[in-house]
Order: structure tokens, then sequence, then C-alpha cells
């Protein structure tokens, strides 16, 4: 079953010198609990495929379906919602919410939704990525390694069929960086989740399931060709 | 679709609030300034206004606008239904006293026309038949400095050159008043209405009656209205309609209601564009925040919450702020201007009514409005762009502004180049600033005008002297009747005053500054061709059959000279 798929996707950026195709006509599909890595050269298109993907920008043409629904047609607080249900992100700077503490922004996606914690699977994520200890503090009290293991359990809570993560590596060093997509890897396993990950490490594109190897706005193939 | 879920936004909303205390306190204290400037600006103009009616009223000794002599009882009911006259009292005036008018005032003249322009009225006004009540400055000139309720005085009434009479009355009371002598002639001392019914013997007094407009209707507009509404008894029985007060006032102070509405938006848009600077400004710093809750999920309603809930504490603790130093300003400062300003030596501004809730309740109501009307707007401007957008908005301005930068580093940069190209690329902003400023000047110089320009302390100070000398010209040593002129001195020079009674004037203790002025009348005759010329361009009354024009031909040195002093 097909989670994310893109068709005939084209993204153009109006800039002062002129306009840039950053994606061009591209369509892809992931299948349901596949993990897949986004690769390709610096400013090839990758994360603004991924953000596509989960909503955070609009294609200028084509169509992007998440489980099925045309996420173009929804409107601006449906789509806030259903990205928020169905889709976690986990980017490069982590994106953790400043003011909040561990606890809480592991906890705010749910809690924006409405619902209450799953204290079982609570306990489960906290554990796995080793934050049990950290709950109380702040984002800038943690290391980098530690932020980015907040954002995978934030990603996580809401049990999303989807885990986009941009560069998720890419501000730790390469042990972090291994350890990070380990956790990615077998947190989201446990939920049958669909993963995505933009990357230009090989060594991690070569962990995943499937690879998407983007060049100049368009898909060129990968480890295993569409 | 439905989340209810109040707290985590609540959460949000306080924790974000209290991480950026710079943000909060710089909000509030815009918040506290534009409400402390409102109500002080909008206080000191009614109080300016006030002052001006009060003064205007005390000079005349009245808050009526419009009179009508010698009327009759069925014209006093007539007027009382128009619907444009909110007050109509009698007055009669039967006889003199020590130089002042005897006079009787019903309730409505007393109460809404005569005594809102006196002050530290003390008694009653008399209703027994033998009680008098007197203005302060008639009991001093018979050397009453320190009167008493109920003391007995002598008073002779002169009711006309014919009869005169004396009587022992009851002081029931006392006021001060301002009257301008020298324009709406003396005080009234007042007396019941059954001496005058006692003393009268069957005489038919003459009755004023006196009317107070409502403040939109003009003189002209007033005196219009009761001729057609109000027959007059014989053609030579007139109306005479003033202005009121608040248009006197509001003219005097800016020029006109136009003037008024014209300055009260420029300070309206003043204040409202303070508080959308500072929160565009610290809005453009939080996009980016937006941004990153609008990707994890955070609804336009949630959004909303979460920044009104701030801009809501930002209001209340702005306002009390503002409210404090604008309330502290209005009390303590405001009445203290008013009277060292604008009443001087006509009575103090304490009994007036300078501090307004209303107008405290209208600057937080008009401050609350902008600054929720800026945080819909920033919401929108959020829930317009997508959380990609939201995330780069700093990130490309600031990689834009950079590149252009540096750019220019090596063919030679120049710092105003770069001012230049700032100001292009942010034109908006820049715009906004420069209107900013420029209201900030305006305001600013509208405060200097208001607190200087019409200043009427100098004019009272060089009108109302302490004390004046007049010379009876006629009957002086140096004014030749056969002439017809002043004798002059062998030089030719007049002398009015001699140079010893000068002299003898400045050596008197307590005079500090004497100085003499000296003034001509001239008349200039016309022919009809020239004089329909000057009556076209004006609508004259239908009684005027004459005109008086007053010219200011003789220049200071021929005044001083004497050249053509007739």
């Amino acid at each position: 079953m097909k989670v994310l798929e893109t068709r005939n996707v084209r993204k153009i950026y109006h800039t002062p010198s002129g306009e840039v195709h950053a994606l061009d006509g591209v369509s892809i599909s992931v299948e349901d609990g596949q993990f897949v890595a986004i690769i390709g050269s610096s400013g090839s298109g990758k994360t603004t495929l991924l953000n596509m993907l989960g909503g955070l920008d609009n294609p200028t043409d084509g169509v992007v379906f998440v489980r099925g629904e045309d996420i173009g047609r929804l409107k601006v607080d449906e789509l806030t919602v259903f990205r928020r249900r169905n889709i976690g992100f986990v980017f490069q700077n982590y994106n953790l919410v400043p003011v909040l503490n561990v606890y809480e922004n592991i906890m705010l996606p749910l809690q924006l939704d409405g619902r209450g914690p799953d204290e079982r699977f609570f306990e489960q994520i906290i554990d796995t990525l080793k934050l049990r200890e950290k709950l109380d503090s702040m984002p800038h009290m943690l290391s980098g390694g530690q932020q980015q293991r907040v954002a995978i359990a934030r990603a996580l809570s809401a049990k999303p069929a989807v885990i986009l993560a941009d560069e998720p590596t890419g501000n730790l060093d390469s042990v972090t960086g291994m350890e990070v997509v380990g956790l990615l890897k077998s947190s989201a396993s446990l939920l049958h989740q669909t993963i995505v990950v933009v990357t230009h490490n090989e060594e991690i594109a070569q962990m995943t399931d499937h690879i998407i190897r983007i060049e100049d706005g368009k898909v060129r193939g990968g480890k295993d060709e569409e | 679709m439905r989340n209810n879920n109040q707290k985590v936004v609540l959460c949000l909303a306080k924790k974000e609030y209290r991480s950026d205390r710079g943000r909060s306190i710089v909000l509030t204290g815009a918040v506290a300034f534009a409400v402390m400037m409102l109500f002080s600006v909008f206080s000191f103009a009614s109080g300016k206004l006030q002052t001006d009616m009060l003064r205007s009223a005390r000079q005349r000794g009245a808050v009526s606008n419009t009179t009508l002599e010698r009327a009759t009882q069925k014209q006093y009911e007539q007027i009382q239904e128009l619907s444009y006259i909110r007050h109509t009292g009698k007055y009669i005036q039967f006889g003199n006293v020590f130089g002042n008018r005897a006079a009787v005032v019903d309730d409505v003249a007393w109460e809404k026309i005569k005594s809102p322009a006196f002050t530290d009225i003390h008694g009653t006004y008399p209703e027994g038949k033998m009680e008098i009540m007197f203005p302060v400055r008639a009991l001093e000139m018979m050397g009453i400095s320190q009167p008493q309720i109920g003391m007995e005085l002598p008073v002779a009434i002169e009711f006309s050159e014919e009869r005169q009479e004396e009587f022992v009355f009851r002081l029931s009371g006392y006021y001060t008043e301002y009257i301008d002598t020298s324009q709406y002639g003396p005080p009234d001392v007042y007396f019941s209405q059954a001496f005058l019914d006692a003393v009268s013997d069957g005489e038919e007094w003459d009755v004023t009656l006196f009317m107070r407009q409502d403040d939109r209707v003009t003189g002209r507009q007033v005196e219009q209205k009761l001729y057609r509404d109000i027959a007059m008894r014989d053609i030579k029985q007139r109306f005479f309609g003033n202005n009121t007060s608040v248009e006197v006032a509001v003219f005097t102070m800016v020029g006109g209601f136009d003037t008024l509405f014209m300055i009260t938006v420029v300070i309206l848009l003043s204040a409202g564009l303070l508080i959308y600077n500072v929160q565009y400004i610290f809005y453009e710093r939080r996009i980016r925040e937006y941004g990153l809750l609008k990707t994890l999920g955070t609804t336009r309603k949630q959004l909303c919450a979460i920044v009104f809930w701030q801009t809501a504490v930002t209001i209340l603790r702005g306002s009390l702020l503002g409210m404090l130093a604008g309330g502290m300003l209005v009390l303590l400062v405001l009445p203290l201007l008013l009277s060292r300003m604008y009443l001087y030596r006509i009575g103090s501004a304490a009994g007036m009514i300078t501090f307004r809730p209303l107008f405290l309740v209208l600057s937080v109501l008009f401050v609350s409005c902008v600054a929720f009307l800026c945080s819909a707007l920033s919401i929108r401007h959020t829930m317009n762009l997508t959380p990609v957008e939201a995330a780069n908005y700093q990130k490309l301005e600031a990689a834009y502004t950079g590149k252009s930068v540096y750019r220019q580093k090596g063919g030679g940069f120049r710092l105003w180049q770069m001012a230049w190209r700032n100001m292009w690329r942010f034109r908006r902003r820049f715009l906004v600033s420069a209107v900013c400023l420029t209201l900030g000047l305006l305001v600013s110089l509208g405060v200097v005008m208001l607190s200087h320009g019409v200043d009427t302390a100098n004019e009272i100070e060089s009108v109302y002297w302490d004390m004046w000398v007049n010379s009876d010209i006629l009957n002086t040593d140096y004014y030749d009747i056969s002439l017809g002129s002043h004798r002059k001195n062998d030089d030719g020079t007049i002398t009015i005053f001699p140079q010893e009674f000068l002299e003898k004037i400045q050596a008197l203790p307590g005079i500090a500054e004497s100085a003499v002025t000296r003034g001509g009348f001239g008349q200039v005759k016309m022919n009809e061709e020239a004089l329909a010329l000057f009556m076209r361009d004006y609508e004259w009354p239908w009684w005027i059959d004459w005109a008086t024009f007053v010219t200011a031909e003789l220049s200071g040195e021929q005044l001083a000279e004497g050249r053509n002093l007739q």
C-alpha cells in the first residue's frame, strides 16, 4: 500500500536572479513500513521534496498524496491537523520549542491534538531513546545528540504513520549520527511506521530499504529503482 | 477536527511570554505609553477647553449665550419648550447697590446659568424677604473682609434716580465672581423675589431671559431659530445670540471643529502606529516560532489563543501602568498647569473634573483594539505562510542582505549605498517609520503649541493689570477745551501724565513695574459706493443700519509724537 506518493510535482522559486526549478516533475511513491532515504547533492531538491511530502510547502504543480489523501486540497487548518496526526518530523537543527522542557516537547503534538499520553508507549519511547533522566531538562541544557533524540521522541509520540527526517544526523558526529538513525529505525519498527530520511550520508542511506536519488530537481533512481 | 485542549495552549502562551522578558517589557511599555499619551492629551485638551469655557463664563458672569430683553411670560413659556434651548432663566434688574446691579433671578437662572460662573459660593440664594447675597468684591468695597452668614447689613438701594431707600438685610450668602466689568458691567447683588414683590408697589419690571442653547447651535443659528419660533412683542425687542462657550473655546484653541477632528486623528494614528510598529518588529522575530508551532500541528485557533492571550496580558499590564501614570499626570499635574496657565487670576481649576474615566476607558479600548488588530494581522500573515516560508522568513532576509553588502565591498563599499538599498528593500518598514517619526514630531509640536502657543497667561498679564490709572483727559489741565485738543509742550510733545506723577507712582511700596499706554481713535468716512462694496460680503442683521469701523492706521511713532491725536 502506498503511504506517500507524488505525481509530477514541480516547485519553482522566484528569486531576484530568476526562476529556480527546485523540483522538476518528480513522481515517487513510498510503501507502508518502508525506510526510505532521499539522497542527492546540496541544492538538488531533496529537502524540498521532503517538505512537499510533509505538506510543509506547496508544490507549484503536481499532486501529493499522503495515505491516499490529496493534501493539496486540504484547507490550512485541515492540513495542520492531518499533519499532526499522520506525520512526524525530525529536523537537522532539532527545532525543539525552547521554552518547553523535554517532557513537554515530546507531548506537544499529542496535547495540541487534545489527546492524553499513552503512558506505556511513552515509557517505551523514553527508555528506547534514553531520555528518562532528561525529562525535566530544557533543550538548551542538552547536547546535540540528546536534542535530536528528543526530536525523534516528539515525532514518534503521536504515533504517526509517517516519519519525515531532514538530515537528522547533520549536526551530529558520525557515531552519534549512526546511533540516532538506529534509534529512529528501531523506534519506528515498533509501530510499523514509514520513514523517509533526507541525507547526503551514503552510509546512512545504505541502512535503508530504498533510496531515492535526486539531482537537479529530478529523480535519477537509486538502490531500488523506481 | 475539534480540539478544545486549552491547557497546552495556555502553557505555551505563558512560557513563551515569560521567556522573552525584553519583548514583554517593550510591548508593555509601548501600551502603557500609548494609554498614558492618549489619556493625558485628551484630558489636557478637554481640560483646556473646559478652562477656556470656564474663563469665558467667569468673565461674563454667566454660562448663558443668548438673551432676550423685556420678555413676556408667554415668550418664556414658549422658549422653555424649544428643543435647542437647554436652560432658560429669568433675570430682573431693579436697581443699583453700591454701583452693583440689584437683581432677582429664578431657580434655573441661579442654578444653571449664574452660579456655574462663580466660585466660593457660601450660603444660599436669598429666599426670605429681607435676605441678600453679595459678591465678595462688593463686600470688600463696603469694608467687610470677613463676611458671616446671617450678619445684618444696612443697604441703600437706588431703584431709580428719584427713588432711593435703605433697608437692613440679613446676609444669606456671598460669592466670588470674576466678571470683566469693562465689558459686562458690574456684578449682581441678589435679592429674594419676596423682597422685589414687596417693594414693587405694582411696578412691572423688565424681565431678561438668559438662555443656554445646545452646544451644537451657533449664535447666528439660535437667533434665526428663535426669531422663527418666537413672536416678538414689538419691533424693538431683540434676541442676542452668541456662540456657545464650547464653540468659542474650540475655535480659540485649535481654530475650529475640523482642525480638532484632524488633530484627534493624528494623535490616534500616532498611538496606533506606535503599537503597530513595536508589535511588527517583534512579530518578525517570532515568525519562525509560529512556523515551528504550525509544523507541529498548531491550528489557527490555537495560534490565535496563544497570541491573543499574550496580547491580553500585555494590554492588561500596559494599561494598568498607563492608567497609573496618566492618572497621576492628569490628577496632580494637569490642574496645576491649567490653573497657572489659563485661569491665572480668575479662579482655580481645582473644581474642574479633569480626570475623566471615559477618556481612560476609551484610551485603553483604542490601544487594545489596535494591539489585537495587529496580533490578528500577524496571525493572518503567519497562516498565509507555509511552515517552510515561516521557517525561512528571517533567514532569507539575512542571507540576501549579507550577500549584497559583501558583493559591494570589493568595488568600493559606500555606507550610503547600503543605507539606500536597505531603505528601498524594506520600503514598507521605511514608510511606516517615516510616518511614525513625522507624526511623533507633529504631536510634539502640538503639545508645545498647546502648552505654550495658547498660553494666555501673558495675555492676561498684559490685559489685567493689578491696578491702572486712567487719565480723564478732558478734565485735566492738559486738555484745552477751546482747542479741542491737548495742550502741547514747548517742544511740541503732549503730556498726559506728568513725570513727577509717574515717579511718585513708581516710588510707592509694592509697585514693581509701570507703563504708560496711549491710544487713539480714528474715523473713516466712506461714500456709499465704498460702503456698498463692504456690505456686499457681509450679511448684516436686518436691524443694523449703522456700523463702526475701527482702524489701526496710526503708527507707534505717530502716537509717541502725539500727532493726529484728536
